[in-house]
């Protein structure tokens, strides 16, 4: 059995830790091209979501991170609605990071603000009033 | 994400199947009520399938979901032009309905019959695809998605 068949074994038992490595597995299958961008965005942000929702504060900036990449392949491919609604969850998701006192997404919070157009800004998502799971987060 | 599923998703990365389960067929019910379908949407309602039927307590109803959401793949497949991937769904498809009818569950009776029409339908092609096609099932070795298939 091969140790991804494992892993996703893990991941549909509860193992956060699973679910953190599938993100970045299947990320770098995307970036090989062994599966499409879009398909390994959308693997990813389960994966992701997944893991932010029972890990520590580096699985909640990994899915920051995850939303921004796919943010930003949906940018270049014209869907700016949807962009901006994922820019704006991973802001909120980062910045939710950023005041668990993770130093790195608040410095990604300060790099994707300058690459971001406004409307990305002004959108949060519906029903953000969590961060996977997490029922303490409110946004400021 | 729906609110609902945003409840969902903490329970379905705990490991609770029946959240597995809800969070499958939310999305396959969205996509049987969306007549335009695009692979983008199809994907999720896959995933979520075929994490359900990962889950060592899953049965042959999770894979008859998972079916469900291949046949909306091979839809969404078919509709942008993706004749290949809509074979390889459909493959598998033919290969899951052959395990749930090799079973003992309800649904085997029906998914004999359901095999067959399938079968029928296929191009020999589909077929030895489909009898390629060992589950180690919801694997893929290849990458870090959770299946068999090479997307949609």
């Amino acid at each position: 059995m091969s140790e991804n068949v494992d892993l996703i074994r893990q991941a549909a038992t509860g193992s956060a830790v699973a679910q953190a490595d599938l993100v970045d597995r299947v990320l770098r299958h995307g970036d090989a091209g062994t599966i499409r961008p879009l398909e390994a965005l959308v693997g990813a942000e389960l994966w992701a979501r997944m893991a932010a929702s029972q890990g520590g504060v580096a699985d909640i900036r990994r899915l920051g991170g995850v939303l921004l990449m796919r943010a930003g392949f949906e940018r270049e491919h014209g869907n700016t609605d949807l962009a901006a609604r994922l820019d704006g969850e991973a802001l909120w998701v980062l910045e939710f990071a950023a005041n668990e006192g993770d130093e790195d997404a608040a410095a990604a919070i300060v790099s994707a603000a300058e690459r971001m157009p406004a409307a990305s800004f002004k959108i949060l998502p519906r029903g953000c009033g969590r961060v996977a799971g997490k029922p303490e987060a409110a946004p400021r | 994400m729906t609110s609902e599923s945003s409840l969902l998703v903490p329970q379905a990365a705990a490991g609770d199947l029946d959240a597995q389960r809800k969070l499958a067929a939310g999305v396959i019910s969205r996509l049987n009520a969306n007549r335009a379908l695009t692979p983008r949407q199809t994907w999720l309602g896959e995933m979520w399938a075929r994490l359900a039927t990962a889950h060592p307590d899953s049965d042959h109803a999770d894979l008859a979901r998972l079916s469900e959401a291949l046949e909306l793949a091979a839809q969404a497949a078919d509709d942008a032009g993706e004749e290949d991937q809509a074979v390889i769904y459909r493959a598998e498809i033919i290969s899951l309905t052959a395990e749930i009818a090799d079973g003992d569950s309800p649904a085997a009776e029906d998914a004999a019959l359901q095999l067959e029409k399938r079968v029928a339908g296929s191009t020999p092609t589909q077929v030895r695809v489909a009898q390629a096609m060992r589950r180690p099932r919801n694997a893929d070795e290849n990458d870090g998605r959770v299946g068999q298939s090479t997307g949609g």
